[in-house]
């Protein structure tokens, strides 16, 4: 119990370790791959957190995770990017050196949160505006929908640790839906670098008031 | 159930199996017959209380909820009436090519399957699928013309309302920690009639969290301001069809679930005051921005949008004053969905004819298209609720019952909806009868008004308005209407 307990708490620090290093990398391949080290964290502890309510196999449930977010979702993207010819480099408004700083903020701001509100737990919050800021610093598409995939990410760390997982039908619906999501933004993120020659998020101006 | 359902998958299927454009358009006219007429007959027996139909095992069904599938099921119908027409016209002007009449196609039936699905939810995580499936399903729809705005419209859309879903996920969660703690089983703490059963043992904290996170989330689909900001964009953006179905449906299906979790929020704290509070700020914020909005608009089918903020930010503020409110609130449901569907069916009639959404760019509409021009005429005169339209009723008692809660509040949301009558009597006048020259070529394009099917949809909508709006005011009909308000 005690080794389960040990590998819970490291599967927790790798989701958070690698969604912060995501948030560094400039470029594309690089950022889905942290991204994907994060969801098979999450996968992780989703087996040591089943294993801890009781639930006798929650492998399958951690292998559809690790197949839809830290497969599927990163290798569409990266194949819409290369058929958009889009560029690898990413576009912030945060260098990586000052998004750390403020994902540090966001961090010590969980923790506040986290203890005044103990029905969220800390790295479901952390993650959740982990993703908000992702969205905010970063002015890319691909970088936008990361941001929304981490904020899932953040919503499925809720369900493993205060619900114990959801049922295997629920999960792998949730889980197409998230991908399907995904997939969507990634069709769009084509048209719009097909229309603007570029995936900057300033280059739609169009609908203001 | 399943088979009405499963009618709706076949109806998807048939736009990628069948092979030319009118065939599926046809097709898709059969299928929506046969299981919005079969669905429709069906909500309409069990709202009268004659039939007792087996919805499954996930899936539950009170009054209201055939109240919402009977709405749903017959726009379906109308929509896809118009659908037919407005889509034939785009592909002859090859302004739509196959694989989008077939995306078009493939994508409403699943739209409706989404919305019915969220209708009937019991299990909580279904109901978040067939909620995010309601976006999934129109993203492509919205983004349908490929144009810089369509796309843009639909990113926003997408994303505003995916992280507004996920939000709220986070808000349906805590209610079933809630129930765990407080007892009861995964698979119980899932259903949401056993959440109710056991809501008065609920932390008030926890529940009072978890629905300020529903209300910011499924907010955002309902349309409240601040989160309001993908619809005008969408529901502008995409065919008129389609808009009808957001305004006059989908914001209605939202609205609903955000009912279900008051009522257990209620439930829960033993007094719905502090929920009330909540719904009549976010509905008078959303008012009032939105007659800000529609004094400004230069773009009809955008003021329409706009009026959907409003009328959802009304429904808001119906559900914090009690059970009058609770009664205006279905209504207001009914009379908006007639409506604006009607309004944007012609929106597309109007921008098939005249190429802009723009009120500027209209010329001579009353004159050349009179047919057109006088139902968008009858259509905004319902919505802004002159009398025998339905919408007076309920805003009439929405009012009154404001006045006895708080009269500054009153006071504001009158001079809100007087704004908002003002500006889009307004507009409408500058759209329908701003006579200007027109060019040769102009005159050239410019082909004589005939009949469409379009226009017979609208009158029986219209028509409905006004036998219904003059019912509604029969004791009978209050009886029924109060029913179906106080099963939610």
């Amino acid at each position: 119990m005690i080794s389960l307990s040990l590998w819970n708490n490291v599967f927790i620090g790798g989701t958070l370790l690698f969604t912060l290093v995501m948030m560094g990398k400039p470029r594309l391949p690089a950022m889905l791959r942290a991204f994907g080290l994060s969801s098979i964290c999450l996968a992780g502890l989703i087996v040591t957190s089943s294993l801890m309510h009781g639930e006798e196999q929650p492998y399958t449930i951690a292998v559809v995770n690790i197949l839809f977010k830290a497969v599927l979702a990163p290798s569409i993207l990266l194949y819409a990017a290369r058929k958009a010819h889009a560029s690898m480099s990413l576009k912030f408004y945060l260098r990586p050196t000052a998004t750390y700083f403020a994902a540090l903020l966001v961090l010590v701001a969980s923790v506040f949160i986290s203890m005044h509100l103990q029905e969220i737990p800390y790295l479901s919050i952390a993650l959740v505006l982990l993703g908000l800021l992702f969205m905010i610093v970063r002015k890319d598409l691909y970088s936008q929908i990361m941001g929304f995939m981490v904020m899932e990410n953040g919503i499925a760390v809720y369900g493993v640790l205060m619900i114990g997982g959801f049922p295997f039908m629920l999960e792998t619906g949730i889980l197409f839906v998230v991908i399907t999501g995904a997939i969507l933004m990634a069709i769009l993120s084509r048209h719009v670098q097909e229309l603007y020659a570029t995936g900057d998020t300033e280059s739609l101006t169009e609908l203001t008031e | 159930m399943s088979i009405l359902f499963s009618f709706l998958l076949l109806s998807a299927a048939s736009a990628y199996v069948l092979r030319t454009e009118k065939q599926i358009r046809m097709s898709a006219l059969l299928f929506a017959i046969l299981a919005g007429g079969s669905l429709f007959v069906v909500s309409v027996c069990a709202l009268f209380g004659n039939v007792l139909v087996p919805v499954g095992a996930w899936l539950g069904a009170d009054l209201y909820t055939w109240f919402m599938t009977a709405l749903v099921s017959f726009v379906y119908i109308t929509a896809t009436i118009a659908s037919v027409r407005y889509v034939g016209e785009e592909s002859r002007e090859q302004l739509l090519t196959k694989d989008k009449v077939q995306l078009y196609f493939f994508s409403v039936p699943l739209f409706i399957l989404a919305m019915l699905i969220s209708v009937f939810a019991n299990h909580l995580g279904v109901l978040w699928i067939g909620l995010e499936g309601t976006t999934l399903t129109t993203t492509l729809l919205v983004a349908l013309y490929r144009k810089d705005a369509s796309i843009e419209a639909a990113w926003k859309f997408i994303l505003l309302c995916s992280i507004g879903i996920g939000l709220g996920m986070i808000g349906i969660l805590m209610f079933i920690h809630t129930g765990i703690v407080d007892g009861l089983n995964v698979f119980d703490a899932f259903s949401y009639s056993a959440l109710r059963e056991h809501a008065t043992a609920f932390s008030t904290s926890s529940v009072k969290l978890a629905f300020i996170f529903i209300l910011v989330g499924v907010g955002t689909k309902v349309g409240f301001v601040p989160m309001h900001t993908w619809l005008p964009d969408a529901h502008s953006k995409t065919p008129s069809p389609i808009s009808a179905l957001l305004s006059g449906l989908l914001l209605n299906v939202a609205f609903y679930v955000l009912l279900r979790f008051k009522s257990i929020t209620d439930l829960a704290l033993g007094d719905a005051s502090w929920s009330n509070h909540l719904m009549m700020g976010f509905g008078l914020l959303s008012v009032v921005i939105a007659a800000l909005f529609l004094l400004q608009q230069r773009n009809y089918k955008r003021m329409l949008a706009y009026s959907s903020v409003e009328h959802m930010a009304l429904m808001g503020i119906a559900s914090g004053l009690g059970p009058v409110g609770m009664l205006a609130l279905t209504i207001h449901a009914v009379f908006h969905t007639l409506a604006k569907s009607s309004l944007f069916f012609m929106a597309g009639e109007i921008l098939l004819s005249q190429k802009t959404t723009k009120i500027s760019g209209v010329k001579n509409l009353m004159k050349h298209y009179p047919i057109t021009a006088s139902l968008f005429v009858l259509g905004i005169l319902a919505i802004i609720a002159v009398p025998p339209s339905g919408l007076f009723t309920s805003e009439f008692m929405i009012v009154g019952a404001a006045l006895q809660t708080q009269i500054w509040f009153a006071l504001v949301l009158l001079i809100s909806l007087s704004v908002i009558a003002f500006s889009m009597l307004k507009s409408t006048t500058a759209l329908v009868y701003t006579n200007a020259d027109e060019t040769a070529h102009e005159k050239a394009e410019r082909h004589a008004e005939t009949w469409t099917l379009t226009h017979g949809v609208v009158i029986v909508q219209l028509v409905l308005i006004v036998v219904l709006g003059l019912l509604i005011t029969t004791t009978k009909a209050v009886d029924f209407f109060t029913t179906i308000s106080k099963s939610i």
